[in-house]
């Protein structure tokens, strides 16, 4: 029964983060797992399809809808250009404490149709996405580990658009 | 000239317009094309109501009216650093006779601003004057043209040109349709119906193929110094200086995935991939493009790389 109750005290804040105020953030946290070399996972959702591959050097997470519609979340390891920021290891219970309300997971994510979520609260547009992103793994997330690194994303929107 | 070409030349309130075209006949030694083009032009102007640009018209595959697009903000000054770039093509202006096989040109005004669907980065109007002035009005998103990288928007504008011409030539009145703006699934039933017999009978997917693509690519190849900078263009020919930027070869797997094998980026490749995108929903273009099929892995991963590494 604690371990239910601790669960729950653990799990609710991830999956029930406010939507606006998500919107209203410049920068948002998803909690993803790091994909190891020639790796390749895919998952059916309810409202999308979820595949994830990595070649050690570079992870790709792809949410792609009925439709094909896709949003891809690109996340390079290891990057000199275009920003030095791109990688940061932060200490977890401070960085917890200061940003939970901005840390979504695969859990959360799946809850919606991929372009209701990117489009109308990330902001993403087809061309651009406006909010910084960077990506927890859920492996450390999960061990509780001291310190956690962020890896920033690259979010890109494809076949959203006509002409 | 008819008669009303010649009220018109030599009507005074139309100077810095006769003037302009006479410089265009100067710089083309007045050549027989050169001559049609006025022409056509002239009747153009009169009969649209739109404010034509000569210079920009005579480069272009149809009549363009640019006044919507001609102030000082940022877009329009890359909407138009872009167009000029591919008014440099020698084949835009030629690229709908090539396509198409059909020398008609037809008015288009462009502007920049909000579109129907917010997510589309253009959209393109027919608008009927009379019951024989048509027109197309080509909206780009303003957020678009701000944002996209300068082949991009090069593309759009291509295919919104392609959009313009089958709203106008190719939804035939004599069928009981109507002009209208044919949505992008429209506009590949509309290829595949008027032009799967282009060479007799052929697969659907070879009019995009064969016609289409190559146009668009060449196009984008003629201008390919001027859409990228220096820096652009090193990114992707130099990875490793960035350690990012790379493009790696797919797995030998269905469906074919990364594998960390290091492909060269091969210009050409990457323009064929770009001349299609926005197409992805068309049956077509899944057609040339198969789900799991090595093809559709570069094509993903090309754009990708590109949309990284010509972001800025």
């Amino acid at each position: 029964m604690k371990t239910i109750i601790l669960f729950i005290l653990f799990a609710t804040p991830v999956l029930s983060q406010d939507l606006n105020y998500l919107k209203s953030q410049d920068t948002v946290y998803i909690v993803l797992k790091d994909m190891k070399e020639f790796a390749f996972k895919k998952l059916e959702f309810k409202k999308f399809n979820f595949e994830s591959e990595g070649n050690g050097k570079l992870n790709q997470y792809n949410l792609i809808d009925s439709i094909n519609r896709r949003i891809s979340i690109i996340v390079p390891k290891d990057i000199k250009e275009p920003s030095s920021d791109r990688s940061i290891n932060v200490k977890r219970k401070k960085f917890l404490k200061k940003n939970n309300a901005r840390i979504i997971t695969l859990d959360f994510i799946k809850q919606y149709y991929p372009d209701e979520l990117f489009f109308n609260y990330l902001g993403l547009t087809t061309t651009k996405m406006h909010k910084v992103i960077y990506i927890i793994d859920e492996d450390s997330y999960n061990r509780r580990d001291r310190n956690l690194s962020l890896r920033k994303a690259f979010i890109e929107a494809w076949s959203y658009s006509e002409f | 000239m008819s008669a009303t070409q010649k009220v018109f030349w030599n009507n005074t309130a139309n100077a810095t317009i006769v003037t302009q075209l006479k410089n265009y006949l100067n710089s083309k030694n007045y050549s027989s094309e050169s001559k049609s083009f006025v022409k056509q032009f002239i009747d153009a102007y009169l009969v649209s109501g739109l404010n034509l640009n000569v210079i920009k018209s005579a480069a272009s595959p149809c009549n363009i009216d640019m006044t919507a697009v001609s102030g000082n903000s940022p877009e329009e000054i890359k909407f138009n650093s872009v167009y000029s770039k591919l008014m440099a093509s020698s084949l835009f202006k030629q690229m709908l006779a090539s396509i198409f096989e059909d020398s008609s040109r037809y008015n288009i005004k462009f502007k920049i601003g909000n579109v129907t669907n917010p997510n589309n980065e253009g959209e393109t109007q027919p608008l009927r004057l009379s019951s024989t002035n048509v027109y197309n009005e080509i909206t780009l998103r303003t957020d678009f043209i701000n944002d996209a990288s300068e082949v991009r928007i090069a593309t759009v504008i291509i295919h919104e040109i392609i959009h313009a011409f089958l709203n106008v030539t190719r939804v035939n009145p004599d069928l009981g349709l109507t002009i209208q703006a044919l949505s992008t699934k429209d506009f590949a039933a509309c290829i595949n119906s008027c032009y799967d017999g282009l060479n007799g009978p052929m697969p659907q997917h070879n009019f995009m193929t064969d016609y289409m693509g190559p146009v668009i690519s060449e196009i984008l190849s003629e201008i390919k110094s001027s859409l990228f900078t220096a820096a652009q263009i090193n990114r992707v020919e130099h990875p490793q200086l960035y350690n990012n930027y790379y493009l790696y070869a797919p797995t030998n797997t269905i469906p074919p995935t990364m594998s960390s094998i290091v492909v060269p980026w091969v210009w050409n490749d990457f323009i064929w991939y770009q001349s299609f995108q926005g197409l992805d929903s068309c049956a077509s273009f899944n057609a040339i493009f198969e789900s799991n099929s090595v093809a559709k892995y570069y094509y993903n991963k090309y754009l990708t790389v590109a949309n990284i590494a010509f972001a800025f």
